[in-house]
């Protein structure tokens, strides 16, 4: 299960909060390089728990059995971007929408320089991917859900990182920035990037993605996304009983 | 309390004066910028725990000079003992909030009256003491800017620009650390120790401020210089260096003050002063939120 050259291998990883309660329970599952993965289960499975505990996040969660590219994930940090959830994010920080893109530039300019001339055009280039080139001078606080969105897409695209994680991506925000986001996303995979994005929608999965981890506490499946979403895992995960068929018969 | 002089004795524009405006200068400039990142961080009531437990440091650094009969006047040594208890004071309050799930609200006050009351208490020794009394400590707790010396301007400037410079060099690490922690961490910056140095930063600040501003007040100039930048708006480096002008302003308001009244209090000139700008501010946000709005709409056009 194991693939070395994975972009991102848990092999029995188990996290918490530190409280005493493990969230997350001996996950093993190891992404497909250029894959569009969806992290899918019911609320509380400890979704966002997995993303964090895997980027070292969680002070209390063992990172021995994660590997990026088969390696500890301090050995590859530029080749991992990471996109939290929205509602983590203190949006009256006083900041322009050029400024927090070029935030994922800070690691390549390095310490005691200045955001320059270049390191900006780069931040603009990946504000134009997203559609949001017109608002770069805008303060994010004043920006809608949808555009503030598409903003932390542009951060973490400019980091050129070979795997992006996203924590809700396409949680309240309009169906224009969700089928841009998702355009997006699906042109950087076939330029070789991989994504894992935790998605909460079962119904609209399968326009975005190509696999799906489905998560309730431990890996209930694993695979394609037709395989993974099955409606028998689908039940195990969600806790719905017996399959249609079963409960009729 | 009789100082060692009385405000009105010194020439208002001696070199004395210039000296000291100067020292005020770079302090106010310090309190804004770094009172911006506290903001950011929602660490304001940390900055009131912190100004404040720097009292026992300092009657116990005067005492031991005393004692040592080194001096416990020295401003080095009043800054090295505030600055320890301040510090110790900024660390152990996060750490109470998290190992002891008594919540961020509940640590600062434990930690204030704590470090508060032991300050009260060892200053009553220096009071008592021959001269504690007319070393003029006193004038530590709401500022006195009119009693500096020479040396105690020399020392708040040096301290305060080494840690402007600080601040500049580490300028986009310490603001992705206040926007978004987890994203600073996930890049490998060194999340830990930046959190650290900004808590020097705010030592620094709170031990310069000490004699300019007093140790209760010196958290009106770390917060409302910012909060008034912050409500005009604009980039972060912005909002910092406009805070930093409101702080050298409102500080300079304050020494000019406190030079022109006898025994008036800096401390209470500067917090009036930046309490002044904080609500001036609000109405020059609306007029360039107006034209900002303006602005973007003929852009959209």
């Amino acid at each position: 299960m194991n693939d070395r050259a994975s972009p991102l291998a848990v092999d029995g990883f188990s996290a918490g909060y530190g409280n005493g309660e493990v969230i997350v329970h001996d996950a093993s599952f190891a992404l497909r390089r250029g894959a569009m993965t969806a992290l899918v289960g019911p609320n509380g499975a400890g979704k966002s728990t997995l993303l964090k505990g895997a980027l070292g996040l969680l002070p209390h969660a063992n990172t021995a059995c994660v590997r990026f590219f088969g390696q500890p994930l301090e050995q590859v940090r530029a080749r991992v971007a990471y996109l939290p959830q929205r509602a983590d994010i203190d949006w009256t920080f006083p900041a322009s929408a050029l400024d927090v893109a070029a935030m994922g530039l800070y690691r390549k300019i390095g310490f005691f320089r200045r955001v320059s001339g270049r390191w900006k055009t780069e931040a603009r280039r990946a504000l134009a991917l997203v559609g949001m080139e017109s608002l770069e001078s805008m303060p994010i606080g004043e920006l809608s859900g949808g555009q503030q969105q598409r903003v932390l897409l542009a951060r973490s695209l400019v980091q050129g990182a070979d795997l992006l994680m996203l924590d809700e991506p396409f949680v309240n925000v309009d169906f224009a920035t969700e089928e841009r986001l998702g355009a997006v996303l699906r042109d950087a995979c076939r330029s070789g990037m991989s994504v894992l994005a935790v998605h909460h929608d079962l119904g609209d999965v399968r326009r975005y993605f190509d696999d799906a981890v489905l998560f309730d506490g431990t890996v209930v499946a694993h695979g394609p996304i037709e395989d993974a979403l099955a409606d028998a895992n689908l039940h195990e995960a969600f806790k719905l009983g017996p399959p249609p068929e079963d409960s009729i018969a | 309390m009789i100082e060692h002089h009385t405000n009105l004795e010194i020439p208002f524009w001696g070199a004395n004066t210039i000296t000291v405006t100067l020292g005020c200068a770079v302090f106010g400039a310090l309190a804004g910028s770094v009172g911006t990142f506290v903001l950011a961080r929602k660490q304001s009531l940390l900055a009131d725990v912190t100004g404040h437990a720097a009292l026992p440091g300092v009657a116990l650094a005067f005492l031991i000079g005393e004692w040592a009969q080194i001096g416990g006047r020295s401003p080095w040594l009043l800054f090295l003992g505030g600055g320890v208890t301040a510090l110790l004071a900024a660390w152990s309050t996060p750490w109470l909030a998290r190992k002891r799930r008594l919540g961020a609200d509940g640590a600062n006050a434990v930690t204030l009256a704590a470090f508060f009351g032991l300050g009260t208490v060892l200053f009553s020794l220096v009071q008592s003491h021959p001269t504690g009394a007319q070393g003029g400590l006193r004038r530590l707790l709401f500022g006195n800017a009119a009693a500096m010396t020479n040396s105690d301007a020399l020392a708040i400037a040096t301290i305060a620009i080494a840690a402007l410079l600080t601040l500049i060099l580490l300028f986009k690490e310490f603001s992705l650390l206040a926007f978004d922690e987890d994203a600073a961490r996930v890049l490998g910056l060194p999340v830990r120790r930046l959190d650290w140095l900004l808590l020097l930063l705010l030592v620094a600040t709170v031990v310069t401020g000490m004699q300019v501003a007093g140790i209760a007040l010196v958290v009106s100039m770390l917060i409302a210089p910012a909060a008034a930048a912050r409500v005009i708006g604009g980039s972060f480096g912005r909002t910092a260096s406009i805070a930093a002008c409101f702080g050298v302003a409102c500080a300079v308001a304050g020494a000019m003050a406190s030079r022109s009244v006898e025994h008036f209090p800096t401390g209470s000139a500067m917090a009036l002063a930046a309490t002044v700008v904080f609500f001036l501010s609000i109405p020059c946000s609306r007029i360039l939120h107006a034209r900002r709005e303006r602005n973007s709409a003929e852009a959209r056009r």
